[in-house]
């Protein structure tokens, strides 16, 4: 499941994310890696941004990005 | 000695640079409000030992004069050495420079920060880590072992809460005795080694919501997130214009009854009239005085800054100072971030243009967080063309007050629907990529009243420094020009646009002249001309566009550079002929009505978005 799909308020494991270089790196650098629990926040209507929470932080992924993270079950 | 400030963005590397070296660093809560860096120099007393009570800094009760300068400089925030915008850059080639890292951690976050810590580690300087935010793991209920941390990165580490202050004169010592011998680790696997560290020094402890993390939930709420927002703007610019005007007529009062007797005593000892008078005073009656329309340099230019536009300048500043500390301006970001892929931008363009609101100046340097040449080409140029700052909004209130509020509503839609029209064909033209939205979203932080008037005072004091020579000598210069006959010739000269487009009188060219330096001063320039409504809305709409104020031009060629500055004035200028040209048509075909030509223009700027929507998508299904 993409993070796109999935539902707000669940948990889940990032399992790959299917982005280049400068993308992987600079989620990684916030803390959003292969791995990682994240539990997702909210995604804003009409297509807007989703919101994770990777332990203590908070990010907002533009939803072209959220296609591209798939997701597993913890 | 020189002294970085290293960490990722927002951990409040500024509040610990004004608790170090007293220089004033702006802070807010959002990642990026420090662009480039900003130095300042730490003074240390070196301890006296005949002197008890002197540890600090400022010791009051010896003076010795062993002090020892070290400088410090506040990097822009990075989350890795590997740049990617503007602002990273600068901190990246700053790095070489520093003989010590202080590598400024938000405790609160420690895993995500120790990714730089250790990429820091790996250089040969000595690194001290300030573990800051320190008050928030308290009430975040984040325990971390300070000491075994330090053992296990090998450097100090010292907790400190920037925003009051607490833990820097622990750090200061700690920079004085610095580890001099540093061997630089190497990390085979970062994030395994950073979770080592992390499961070892911190636990956490569960407890409830607080308030502010439910309103951090309820603003970015899928649904009610949006209309909440849009409910908050409108909301905070009411709160503006009637605060505005109250203390506008508070400074009126306060003129008429301490200023007013003064400027006729001058009037009686300049003899009443005579060049001076013309020029330092204007046209003044001999006992009462208009100070929007008298013009001259101590009348209408005193009253225009202190009475007209400080106190719109006080209020926006209080509110957008409140905001951006509190965290809100990041998420206003997020819920427009589709929004602003209309015109060719992410989300966080809508920062740069916030601050806009306040002086374009600020707002055009805040581009330098946007990663593509393409979002900062269009935010700058939008910024520049469409934006009104506070000052230039300020005498627009006042001044268009008298025509009713279908003028007002009139002027306010041409330029938002210019925004809106313009950005589309930007968002076709432009080349370039525009990234999508990645970014961090600070938690709310309840702003500190010391913090908030700090900020707010280094703001009016940049106001009122920088406005008042340009407005006086502005008016001053435009006085002498009127009595040489300069204005005259120059109105000739303009007349084919400014009375044959734009249908006004030919003397609004000293407007336009004095609008170059300031925007203020050029829009006060149209009240003695008594213009009707439509002369009204195409005089102000063309001063807002034509061309920023000269402090604007000068930011802009320094971020965008010769050819895309140029570029961005060929479009002012095309842009403000048409408008102006929209303007005047238009209200011959809906008979001079505000609010018909209101409808017919937002109604035409949703019409240009729909379709450069649909050939922008067109576009991007052909590339795939």
């Amino acid at each position: 499941m993409t993070l796109r799909e999935m539902k707000i308020g669940d948990r889940g494991i990032i399992r790959i994310i299917n982005g280049g270089r400068g993308v992987c790196s600079k989620l990684e650098s916030l803390g959003l890696r292969e791995g990682v629990q994240i539990v997702k926040k909210s995604a804003v209507m009409g297509g807007g941004p989703i919101i994770v929470e990777a332990g203590t932080t908070q990010i907002a992924l533009g939803c072209e990005i959220a296609n591209k993270i798939i997701v597993g079950h913890p | 000695m020189k002294v970085l400030l290293v960490g990722n963005p927002n951990v409040g590397k500024s509040a610990i640079f004004t608790q170090l070296t007293g220089v004033n660093a702006r802070t807010s809560n959002y990642p990026g409000t420090t662009v480039s860096y900003t130095s300042g120099t730490l003074t240390v007393v070196r301890k006296n030992p005949a002197c008890a009570s002197c540890s600090t800094i400022k010791c009051k009760s010896c003076h010795i004069p062993d002090t020892e300068k070290i400088e410090v400089i506040d990097v822009p925030g990075i989350y890795r050495l590997d740049p990617e915008c503007e602002a990273e850059q600068v901190a990246c080639r700053l790095m070489p420079e520093g003989d010590i890292y202080v590598n400024v951690v938000d405790a609160t976050n420690l895993e995500r920060n120790l990714n730089l810590t250790l990429q820091l580690l790996e250089f040969k300087k000595p690194v001290i880590i300030a573990l800051n935010m320190w008050d928030d793991t308290i009430h975040k209920g984040i325990s971390i072992d300070v000491d075994k941390l330090s053992e296990m990165l090998g450097v100090p580490v010292v907790t400190t809460t920037g925003i009051t202050g607490a833990g820097v004169d622990k750090l200061i010592q700690k920079i004085l005795h610095y580890p001099k011998k540093v061997t630089p680790k190497k990390y085979k696997n970062r994030w395994q080694a950073i979770g080592e560290i992390v499961t070892s020094v911190q636990s956490l402890e569960h407890r409830h919501h607080t308030f502010l993390e439910r309103l951090q939930d309820i603003s970015v709420h899928p649904l009610a997130g949006i209309p909440i927002a849009i409910a908050i703007i409108i909301a905070l610019f009411q709160v503006i214009i009637v605060t505005g005007e109250f203390l506008v007529g508070l400074m009126e009062q306060l003129f008429d009854r301490y200023y007013t007797p003064f400027i006729l005593f001058l009037s009686r000892l300049l003899g009443g009239g005579g060049l001076w008078h013309e020029i330092l005073l204007g046209d003044i009656s001999a006992d009462k005085i208009d100070y929007e329309a008298a013009m001259g340099v101590l009348t209408t230019g005193i009253f225009m800054e202190l009475g007209l536009v400080f106190p719109y300048i006080l209020i926006f500043y209080l509110v957008l100072g409140f905001l951006e500390d509190l965290g809100y301006l990041p998420r206003i970001a997020v819920l427009f971030d589709r929004f602003m892929h209309k015109v060719g931008l992410h989300g966080f363009s809508i920062i740069p243009m916030m601050l806009a609101l306040g002086c374009n100046v600020p707002g055009v340097m805040a581009i330098r967080n946007l990663e593509s040449r393409r979002q900062r080409f269009i935010t700058a140029t939008l910024t520049a063309i469409t934006i009104p700052c506070m000052a230039q909004s300020a005498i627009i209130f006042s001044l268009t007050a008298s025509y009713g509020t279908g003028h007002v509503i009139a002027i306010l839609i041409t330029i938002m629907a210019l925004w809106v029209v313009l950005g589309s064909f930007l968002r076709l033209t432009v080349k370039g990529t525009t990234d999508t939205l990645i970014m961090e979203i600070p938690p709310y932080r309840l702003p500190g009243f010391k913090v908030l008037m700090r900020n707010l005072g280094t703001r009016l004091y940049e106001f009122l420094t920088d406005a008042f020579p340009y407005v006086l000598g502005g008016i001053l210069f435009v006085n002498i020009l009127t009595m040489l006959g300069v204005m005259d010739f120059l109105g000739n000269l303009a007349k084919p646009v400014i009375s044959g487009v734009f249908g006004l009188p030919s003397e609004a060219v000293s407007s336009y002249l004095i609008g170059i330096v300031r925007k203020d001063a050029s829009v006060a320039l149209l009240e003695p001309l008594a213009l009707n409504g439509v002369q009204m809305i195409t005089g102000v709409t063309t001063l807002i566009i034509y061309f920023p104020c000269m402090a604007t031009f000068v930011v802009l060629l320094k971020e965008l550079g010769f050819k895309d500055t140029a570029k961005s004035m060929l479009i002012m200028v095309e842009v403000t002929i048409l408008t102006g040209t929209w303007v005047r048509l238009t209200m011959l075909i809906v008979h001079n009505s505000p609010w018909l030509y209101t409808l017919v223009t937002a109604l035409f700027a949703i019409t240009v978005m729909v379709v450069a929507n649909r050939k922008a998508m067109q576009k991007s299904s052909e590339s795939l």
